[in-house]
């Protein structure tokens, strides 16, 4: 069944309709949550929170991308977690810190050491993400892990085009800035300036 | 000058950086950068560095999901909402505040003594004595604690009647000088009614349609009087009968002797005027009055709302406490 007849069916209160957007999506939407809370539990909460949310709105879904209407609602549910829970933005870097939510890599054959290293650049990406403003880090996490075209974005945030560009380059200079103080923290193929 | 060198030529290069990086610029733009870049070892580092996180951040993989996040039905369902939960008692603060003022009012009258709602035997009898200076009739039915049901004090036409003031027992009788005479009726409704005080002590019952006079402590006519009342004072009301006039203290009944009295209708006075110190009427045996000073069950009413206020503010308590736990505080 097509996209569109999955959202027909869901406006009219079919949730298995429903389910099969969730399943094609749940990915996306909880991906956007963990690189945006740097938490994977609450980003397992926020994923939850914004299916649900958009169960009960979709009815008031008037078209265009539904990928982009549920990175909208998931960026809504974060910033709702951040406000509802002050302690948020701590609770997400202490425990980048002390559980280590980080990234792991694409490489599947790496020896011990490189999964050490690995880690550790994961560890420190995750940081640095989470050091930037919430606006750049939506656009960074969007652009440059989802790696949506700019067009997606925009309508995901409802900025403009010129909005997300330099939201995305500021982000981008950010970051590498905070990786260039860590230098010496990262291994050598992740150095910035070798 | 080469095109694009200097301060300025940097910031606008560096500026697209990022978009260079990810090939949206347009031609000449592109043009521009590239150039830029192959005379200035400055943005070329900055370049590198950029392109380099750029490609750390792609390398970045896409988590799995950890588990479905699919909808159930449950999820949707409007919820109950707990009867222990803090959003259905949300009426409890106003209505502990309305309960407090209450109750300060209450407390209030109950200090101050006013209006409290009751009216005493005296209170009672005065405004029956203030009626009566009107020509009409009174229907004080609704006085608790006083006169028949129906009973009226009629102002007779006879002249020559005064009518003076002020009892021992607090009562007032009507100032006025009334040029006529006193009838005091009761409708014989029963044997238990038509009961007429006068004075300190005195006077009279009904029984049926005739009933009894008495005129300085004497049963002036009849013999089947049925209640004598001696209303002592506002604390006590006493309660005799026929066979009882006897044990009345002499003195109760005073100045009765100028008057003629009519009690259902009988005439039964054997004096041609009178001057009526006091009189009063006395309910009938259910609706006397111990007055114990409170008179309404007042402080039955305080205590009532004092218990429920403070069950409020309990509620209120626990109320303020789950939302602090469910709040996690």
């Amino acid at each position: 069944m097509d996209e569109q007849a999955l959202i027909s069916r869901s406006q009219s209160g079919d949730i298995e309709a429903f389910n099969e957007l969730v399943e094609q999506y749940q990915r996306l939407v909880y991906n956007v949550a963990l690189r945006m809370v740097s938490n994977a539990d609450i980003a397992e909460d926020v994923t939850q929170d914004t299916f649900l949310a958009a169960y009960k709105a979709i009815s008031k879904f008037r078209g265009g991308s539904i990928k982009a209407w549920f990175i909208r609602i998931t960026t809504n549910c974060c910033h709702d977690r951040f406000r509802s829970d002050k302690r948020s933005r701590t609770i997400s870097l202490d425990a980048l810190l002390l559980e280590g939510n980080p990234p792991s890599f694409k490489d599947e054959s790496e020896s011990p050491e490189d999964y050490a290293a690995r880690q550790e650049v994961g560890r420190i990406l995750s940081e640095g993400l989470a050091s930037l403003p919430e606006d750049q880090r939506l656009v960074v996490v969007l652009c440059d892990i989802q790696e949506l075209k700019y067009e997606e974005v925009a309508e995901a945030t409802g900025c403009s085009l010129g909005t997300i560009k330099s939201r995305l380059s500021r982000g981008r200079m950010r970051l590498r800035d905070f990786l260039r103080e860590r230098r010496e923290l990262l291994p050598p193929e992740y150095r910035l300036d070798k | 000058m080469l095109r694009g060198m200097g301060k300025a030529g940097c910031r606008k290069a560096q500026g697209m950086l990022s978009e260079y990086i990810d090939e949206t610029l347009n031609e000449n733009d592109r043009v521009f950068v590239e150039q830029h870049l192959n005379i200035c070892n400055v943005c070329s580092n900055e370049y590198e560095s950029l392109r380099a996180t750029v490609d750390i951040l792609h390398r970045i993989p896409v988590a799995k999901a950890p588990r479905s996040f699919a909808i159930r039905e449950k999820d949707v369902e409007p919820k109950r909402a707990s009867i222990f939960e803090p959003e259905r008692w949300g009426w409890l603060r106003p209505a502990t505040a309305v309960a407090a003022i209450a109750l300060v009012v209450v407390l209030s009258i109950d200090i101050v003594g006013i209006g409290s709602g009751v009216v005493s035997v005296d209170d009672a009898t005065e405004q029956l004595a203030m009626s009566t200076t009107q020509e009409e009739d009174v229907d004080v039915s609704g006085v608790r604690g006083m006169l028949l049901p129906e009973a009226t004090m009629i102002p007779s036409p006879l002249p020559g009647v005064v009518v003076e003031e002020e009892m021992n027992d607090g009562f007032k009788a009507p100032e006025a000088t009334f040029d006529g005479e006193w009838i005091f009726e009761a409708p014989p409704i029963s044997n238990d009614t038509g009961i007429i005080t006068a004075g300190g002590g005195m006077v009279g019952g009904a029984n049926d349609t005739s009933a009894q006079v008495f005129v300085d402590g004497n049963l002036t006519s009849g013999t089947n009087a049925t209640a004598i009342w001696d209303y002592d004072e506002k604390d006590q009301v006493e309660r005799g009968n026929a066979t009882e006039v006897d044990t009345l203290p002499e003195g109760n009944v005073t100045d009765i002797g100028n008057t003629t009295v009519m009690i259902a209708g009988s005439e039964k006075s054997a004096a041609d005027s009178v001057s009526i110190d006091d009189a009063s009427y006395i309910g009938e045996e259910t609706s006397l009055i111990s007055d114990d000073g409170g008179g309404w069950p007042l402080r039955q009413i305080e205590i009532a709302m004092g218990v429920v206020l403070f069950v409020l503010v309990g509620a209120l308590v626990f109320t303020r406490l789950r939302r602090r736990s469910l709040a996690g505080i």
